[in-house]
């Protein structure tokens, strides 16, 4: 490498070595972050419970068609009263 | 659990099995030299912080399928910060820095002499000029000066060789003086 580029590179070495210095983070941050990482939350997490579900569905469905065939026959007797 | 003096590889060894404290033990020892990384990287004390703090919760989450080798584990830690400003950087093209007023601390040209001012201005062109740099020659830069760190080191970390870090340093050097010199 010829020497003025060798005079250039130590140059810019230098300037380098000044601004490039580390950074350090607010001490604030450092403890918040880590606090973070490793902290166990407290929440609970709930799983579904499937058979509720079914059995809740289930016994709306079959109210609901009790309904229907109740309303159904309420209203055959009452067509039926009419036409007699 | 205590743990007392051990070393890296058994607070790294806990750290992969679960161990919380083990990786708090590690956070401790590598955040500031990330947050330095990133921070040279993005020129802004909210992105470093912000991005600082993404490495470790994807470094937690990864942890236990860390593969010992022989490259340091802050290494591994350098290629989540290097990847994730590369997206940082893809996602933001256009973003607002405060990169060197807040840590050079520099005056307004009435408040300080003319030769300082100078001197200044200078550090503020350096500075946006390693920022143009490609990410790679910029990593180089910032693990050199900044972590004092050696080529083989800064190469185990890379994934390149002792000669070829070199290599790329001193190409690197001239490309600033050239850019510089344009300037």
């Amino acid at each position: 490498m010829e020497k003025k580029d060798l005079d250039i590179e130590k140059k810019m070495d230098e300037k380098l070595e000044k601004l490039l210095q580390p950074v350090s983070p607010n001490s604030t941050f450092i403890a918040n972050l880590q606090e973070k990482l490793v902290s166990r939350a407290n929440v609970s997490i709930e799983y579904p419970n499937y058979l509720l579900i079914i059995i809740i569905l289930g016994s709306g469905l079959a109210v609901g068609l009790i309904l229907v065939i109740f309303i159904n026959r309420i209203i055959r007797t009452l067509t039926g009263k009419n036409r007699n | 659990m205590n743990i007392q003096n051990p070393n890296e590889d058994q607070i790294l060894d806990r750290a992969i099995n679960g161990d919380e404290e083990a990786f708090s033990l590690l956070y401790q020892d590598n955040v500031k030299k990330i947050y330095s990384y990133i921070y040279y990287r993005t020129g802004n004390t909210y992105e470093a912080e912000d991005l600082t703090a993404r490495v470790f919760q994807r470094a937690l989450k990864h942890i236990t399928r860390y593969k010992k080798t022989n490259v340091p584990f802050s290494a591994w830690l350098y290629r989540i910060a290097h990847n994730l400003v590369a997206n940082w950087h893809r996602d933001n093209q256009r973003r607002k820095e405060v990169p060197i007023e807040d840590h050079l601390d520099l005056g307004s040209h009435a408040d300080i002499p003319d030769d300082q001012y100078e001197k200044k201005q200078e550090v503020e062109v350096l500075l946006r000029a390693v920022r143009k740099l490609p990410s790679d020659r910029q990593m180089v830069l910032i693990l050199k000066y900044v972590e004092d760190l050696s080529n083989k080191e800064i190469g185990d970390i890379m994934g390149k060789s002792e000669g070829a870090v070199k290599s790329l340093y001193h190409r690197t050097l001239l490309d600033l003086r050239d850019y510089l010199d344009e300037k």
